[in-house]
């Protein structure tokens, strides 16, 4: 096992901040009023994290306050490591604001561990951040390494006390049962730590510490709860600056379907069904429903589709949020290419097509037709969902030969005989008519065949009960 | 001027006379009809069609249904685009055509039922698109004919014989006219051709 720890130390600011481009000073305070995060053009005026509120004021009275928002960060934890499956499978989230990856598996795939590391990197930039990170055989250790911004990578458990050691003595947590923390008799790092003896330490500190130190050195075992991916997509995000029309909108629409695309690669499934809610300063909601003929998860296919419904309709002004959630999702086979260029994948790209017009001219305005069996004209045909296999309509096959008379002929057990025992293909097709002529008929019609093969149409009188041969099929 | 040097001299996109015989790139469609058949191949694929029916009902849309029943043999949609009226499934159905290859689609502006045929055209979904569109306009064909070339579709509108454009860039019109029990197709324009008297079909 290796792990690679991904620490974001900024990530209560990074949640507020969407757009890095028009980007003003910014921190964040936590309740006891302490900045405990800011950005850069906070930075640049002097403002440094643990400060109070009051003195950061002083420097500045410009800076945009937020108060912390654990939820959202969880959340953008969550985003991130669903982006990260593609790595590996095993992830565990550790808050506030770290995340474990278990590397070992995968090494071979990315080449070497250098490799696979950039490419992680890579994708974290890719989403706007930056984080420090750390490799190490146990969990803990890789933790508390990211922590340092040293960006240590240590492959083998031998290698990991002489790393650890030179580690400050407040990367361990300490519970404090007497009050005292060990940096407060002298001892400044984890190797000074290990020098004075256990008992000594469980008695000053409880248990806790040598506990943890345990694990990071991996004496003890020490498992993570994995991450699991969540039933369902749902997504809220909340823009910066309120849109007003769908162009203002699209940046932040073309943000959650990454992020949703980026969910269902990793489930390999398609949307097929999902729901985009729009919330304005009055909170005023407005939902749209989506239903595409083929499940997708094309990040162009799907903005478009929004793109072009958002411009039928008339959206509220000053939106704040926008939220996503996918309601029904279907797996996707992962196409595989032909070496003919001609088959192309028809299937997809028809489903595709629907998909653009209906949300262009509306779902009613664009269906396939096919034949209904009627005799009145207008009923005659109907209007289908496009693309959908019709079922055929029961065939009304007549003969090419008709009897003058039909010819009355004998039934055993109610099995009409024509040169021996007639197999009904198919039917029975009712015909009850000319009520008005007094020559009333009420017949059951079928498709039989004899047993020299030949295709005759027989009827059912139902009057008078009696099979006849009316017609042969030549 | 020698052909040859002609050849070297002249860019590429010049258009050279002998080159209007060359036959239509992406391929003709039989039409069903022996008369047009031989006079110019069927329908030609891969470019823009305009017909122009004397007035409406004259058979306009039946003289296409032979060549789409052939189309809808195949996996691909057959789109009609605004419509003047329903496509009456048992005709279509007794003429041969598969109409679960039939899409239908309806567009309240101009520049919807554009954008609709537009996107027919683009995706590999359809075999012909076909559109009523009295009120296109010039940049509408324009965009049409350059989304359609090359392509293995089939790509047609209607216009009314009142609707003129001058500068009207689709390569192909045919216009129909009813004569006592004859249809007479007229080809005032064509690419890669030169003048051709009116067919006459018989129905």
């Amino acid at each position: 096992m290796l792990w690679l720890c991904l620490n974001f130390p900024d990530l209560p600011i990074n949640i507020f901040s969407i757009d890095k481009e028009i980007e003003k000073p910014m921190m964040v305070v936590e309740s006891s009023n302490t900045v405990i995060a800011i950005n850069k053009p906070c930075w640049s005026l002097g403002i440094k994290n643990g400060m109070s509120l009051s003195a950061a004021y002083a420097l500045s009275n410009l800076v945009e306050v937020k108060h912390r928002n654990k939820s959202q960060e969880v959340k953008k934890l969550e985003e991130i490591a669903i982006s990260l499956f593609r790595y590996s499978s095993q992830i565990s989230i550790n808050l506030p604001s770290s995340i474990l990856i278990e590397i070992g598996a995968s090494i071979k795939l990315f080449r070497n561990t250098q490799g696979l590391k950039n490419q992680i990197k890579k994708t974290i930039i890719e989403l706007g951040l930056n984080a420090q990170t750390a490799i190490s055989p146990t969990p803990l250790s890789a933790i508390w390494l990211a922590s340092q911004q040293t960006e240590t990578t240590i492959l083998t458990i031998d290698d990991l006390p002489q790393h650890i050691y030179s580690l400050p003595i407040s990367a361990v947590e300490s519970k404090n049962i007497s009050g005292i923390h060990p940096s407060d008799v002298g001892i400044k790092t984890i190797g000074e730590l290990v020098h004075v003896p256990r008992s000594a330490v469980t008695q000053r500190w409880g248990p806790h510490i040598l506990d943890q130190l345990d694990r990071a050195l991996g004496k003890k075992p020490d498992p993570y709860p994995l991450f699991v991916l969540p039933h369902r997509f749902n997504t809220k995000i909340s823009l910066n600056l309120p849109a007003s029309s769908v162009t203002e909108l699209l940046f932040g629409i073309h943000r959650i379907i990454q992020n949703m695309t980026n969910y269902l690669q990793v489930k390999q499934r398609g949307v097929i069904r999902f729901e985009l809610t729009i919330t304005n300063e009055e909170n005023f909601t407005h939902n749209f429903n989506f239903k595409l003929s083929v499940p997708s998860r094309d990040p162009k296919h799907l903005t478009n589709l929004i793109q072009e419904r958002l411009n039928r309709e008339t959206i509220p002004s000053r939106i704040e949020s926008i939220q996503l959630k996918s309601i029904q999702e279907l797996p996707i086979t992962p196409s595989s290419y032909s070496l003919i260029p001609q088959s192309e994948r028809i299937e997809s790209s028809r489903g595709h097509l629907i998909d653009q017009l209906q949300a262009r001219v509306g779902e009613k305005a664009v269906y396939g037709i096919t034949v209904y069996a009627d005799h009145r004209p207008e009923k005659s045909w109907r209007a289908t969902i496009p693309g959908e296999q019709h079922q055929h309509t029961p065939s009304t096959r007549r003969p090419s030969w008709l009897l003058r008379t039909p010819k009355a002929l004998i039934s055993i057990f109610d099995i009409p005989q024509l040169r021996g025992p007639l197999t009904i293909l198919n039917g029975p097709e009712r015909i009850e008519t000319g009520w008005w002529d007094e020559k009333d008929v009420k017949r059951d019609y079928f498709l039989a065949l004899t047993q020299d093969q030949s295709q005759v149409w027989i009827y059912k009188d139902k009057k008078k009960q009696q099979w006849f041969l009316h017609g042969i099929f030549s | 001027m020698q052909p040859a040097l002609l050849k070297t001299v002249l860019p590429s996109h010049v258009w050279r006379g002998k080159e209007h015989h060359q036959p239509n790139s992406s391929g003709y469609l039989p039409s069903g009809f022996l008369e047009i058949d031989e006079k110019i191949n069927g329908w030609p694929l891969g470019t823009l069609i305009e017909i122009v029916p004397q007035q409406i009902g004259i058979g306009e849309f039946s003289i296409l249904l032979p060549a789409l029943a052939r189309l809808s043999q195949g996996s691909r949609w057959i789109l009609l685009v605004c419509p003047p009226y329903i496509p009456y499934a048992p005709f279509l159905s007794n003429m041969g055509l598969d109409t679960s290859k039939v899409i239908v689609t309806h567009a309240e502006t101009i520049s919807d039922a554009g954008w609709c045929m537009e996107k027919g055209l683009q995706s590999n979904a359809c075999s012909a698109v076909i559109g009523w569109l009295p009120q296109i306009t010039e940049k509408i064909i324009r965009r049409l004919q350059l989304t359609l070339e090359e392509k293995n579709v089939l790509g047609i509108f209607f216009t009314k014989p009142t609707t003129r454009h001058k500068n009207n860039p689709a390569p192909w019109r045919f216009i129909l006219r009813k004569k006592n029990h004859e249809m007479l197709v007229e080809i005032p324009k064509r690419r890669g051709g030169g003048p051709i008297s009116p067919i006459s079909i018989s129905n």
